[in-house]
């Protein structure tokens, strides 16, 4: 503990200089923990997300910008598919908890989504204010939906055409607020929620359509064929959102990747300024050191001494790294990408940041050691007589 | 009175072809020798050598209870934690650190619990929390001498203690090295030039 003592009190009377050493490496930690964290919850995000859809069938495009769409809901549909078609093949046995979803309009940007009771209950832990609907025109909105209009229970609104406000309004349907929504996959809360017959009913007179159906497939088999033999012999796409995601959350990688070789490099920067810095003191200060070995200091001591301003450096470093977590997680609306979402419980999970921190450790102690092994080499009685 | 430190005559070289021979010496608990040279006649030198922290050409340096240090062989386990003191020439401390913590610092070097310095005596207990150089020169001199009988060695080495003090600071400084000897019953080897530390000295070696 002494030893710990004279190492901070030697590290403050230079405290700016080790600030920035320790700030730098933080850069470099923060870099490598928080890409970690990111992909990870990433991740966990997309499994639990896909949890359960294992077949998605939609009109032919983009697979990735249909999984947006129809998954994830950020990103346009690839279009309508036709209705009798669609259930030509839903019939298929090895297909379970079938969610067939339309979209409609919209209400000032936000999305109205028409789907059937299979995909609320869907829905992930959902906290539901009022009730799901059961007539035609009645609606669940997202908490967000509901938020950012000012909407309650009971309020009644009308959507307009398309994606956009300037198409036109239906404003013969009024829509009713039967629920409002909040659930952890914050995709949900986006969106107005009603039923496939609402959808129709606005665009009465136009051919029934859906934009997607998505359903589990438990059969690993059927999971590989059956999107090749509807793709072959219909005019509509079927994926595995499964495979595609891997293929996403490889160019998510490939972006983390980057980041981790900027972090890596901010900590081989880190680590050179702490061995100069260490170095120089140690010139500096060799009279000193000379010092502690004339009044009978052993070698064992002086490293202790060495040893310790870097490892108090390293702690500085992994609390500096651990106060930008969590700056980062509670930011996350300002720099993640529309929904996604980090969770408290992904994000700290510290069982995963052993290594960085072995990485640390590792690092404070190889800096000391190069100085600490010079110093041996210096004549004792010539830094005494010298000073 | 026993012998506290014996040593057979020295040799030790400064480079490949310059070396210095010092001759055999005794000394006894409560002793003090001085021993006096021009300058560059290697006072300082035979001081670090007797301190094991410079190495010995040939020779021998025997502190009885603490083993012998022999040319050629490593300097005995704890030599200077525990058979002798060194008081430098100038006294220096660690800029980092008060003069409460340079105190202790020697006390954890000597591999003591703590420092049992009485500053009080020397008028400074209110500057512990200081740093050393907030002190007179003379008032670290002595802080330094009171640093060097921490730890009871049998050999105290003072290079030079008196040179960068006046008169006054001086005879308080030999008077401090005398009493604290004669509580510790230890051997002193005082090498310096200063014709004022002559009447404190009980045996003088003058080297040519």
């Amino acid at each position: 503990m002494k030893a710990l003592h004279f190492a901070f009190k030697t590290l403050w009377s230079r405290k700016l200089s080790s600030l920035f050493i320790a700030l730098i490496w933080a850069m470099g930690l923060l870099g490598l923990a928080a890409t970690q964290r990111v992909e990870r919850s990433m991740k966990a995000q997309l499994v639990r997300t896909l949890e359960g859809s294992d077949f998605l069938l939609c009109a032919k495009g983009s697979p990735t910008q249909a999984i947006l769409a129809n998954i994830f809901h950020i990103d346009q549909a690839t279009g309508n598919i036709p209705l009798e078609e669609s259930e030509k093949y839903l019939t298929h046995p090895d297909l379970l908890n079938i969610r067939r979803l339309a979209y409609g309009d919209t209400y000032q940007g936000s999305r109205i989504l028409g789907c059937d009771s299979a995909t609320w209950m869907h829905i992930a832990a959902p906290k539901l204010e009022g009730r799901w609907p059961e007539q035609v025109m009645e609606v669940v909105v997202g908490s967000h939906v509901a938020k950012l209009h000012g909407l309650h229970l009971g309020d009644e609104f009308h959507g307009s055409h398309g994606a956009v406000d300037d198409l036109g309004y239906h404003e013969e349907h009024h829509y009713h607020i039967v629920g409002i929504l909040q659930s952890p996959e914050v995709h949900w809360n986006d969106l107005v929620l009603t039923s496939l017959e609402s959808i129709w009913a606005v665009h009465e007179g136009e051919p029934h359509n859906y934009t997607a159906v998505l359903a589990r497939i438990d059969q690993a088999m059927t999971r590989l064929m059956l999107p090749g033999q509807i793709q072959r012999s219909s005019t509509m796409m079927a994926v595995s959102p499964a495979m595609e995601a891997n293929r996403m959350v490889g160019w998510m990688n490939q972006g983390g990747q980057v980041i981790e070789a900027m972090a890596w490099l901010l900590t081989v920067i880190a680590f050179l300024s702490m061995v100069l810095l260490l170095q120089s003191h140690i010139r500096e200060r060799l009279p000193e050191y000379a010092l502690l070995r004339a009044m009978g200091g052993t070698w064992g001591q002086i490293a202790c001494v060495v040893l310790g301003q870097n490892l108090l450096l390293a702690l500085l470093a992994v609390g500096l790294t651990y106060l930008g977590l969590a700056v980062a997680f509670w930011t996350q609306g300002g720099w993640l990408p529309v929904g996604a979402i980090l969770l408290a419980s992904d994000w700290w999970m510290l069982q995963f940041d052993l290594s960085w921190w072995a990485l640390t450790l590792f690092l404070a102690l190889f800096a000391g050691i190069g100085p600490w092994i010079w110093l041996q080499k210096i004549p004792l009685h010539r830094a005494l007589v010298d000073h | 009175m026993p012998v506290v430190i014996r040593s057979s005559p020295l040799r030790i070289h400064l480079d490949r072809n310059r070396f210095l021979d010092f001759p055999e010496l005794e000394v006894h608990a409560g002793e003090m020798l001085l021993i006096q040279g021009t300058s560059g006649a290697g006072k300082s030198t035979w001081m670090h050598a007797l301190a094991g922290m410079i190495p010995l050409s040939s020779g021998q340096i025997e502190i009885p209870g603490h083993g012998t240090l022999r040319a050629g062989q490593s300097v005995p386990k704890s030599w200077r934690r525990h058979a002798v003191s060194v008081l430098p020439q100038r006294a220096f401390f660690w800029n980092s650190l008060s003069l409460g913590e340079n105190l202790s610092l020697a006390a954890w070097a000597k591999g003591l619990d703590s420092a049992d310095v009485d500053l009080d005596r020397l008028g400074l207990s209110e500057q512990a929390a200081q740093s050393a150089h907030s002190l007179s020169m003379g008032e670290q001199q002595r802080v330094s001498a009171l640093r060097a009988f921490l730890s009871s060695s049998p050999v105290l080495l003072a290079d030079e203690p008196t040179a960068s003090l006046d008169d006054a600071n001086a005879t308080n400084m030999m008077k401090l090295l005398r009493a604290q000897q004669a509580k510790q019953d230890c051997g002193i080897i005082l090498a310096s030039h200063d014709q004022r530390v002559l009447p404190y000295a009980d045996r003088l070696i003058l080297l040519p």
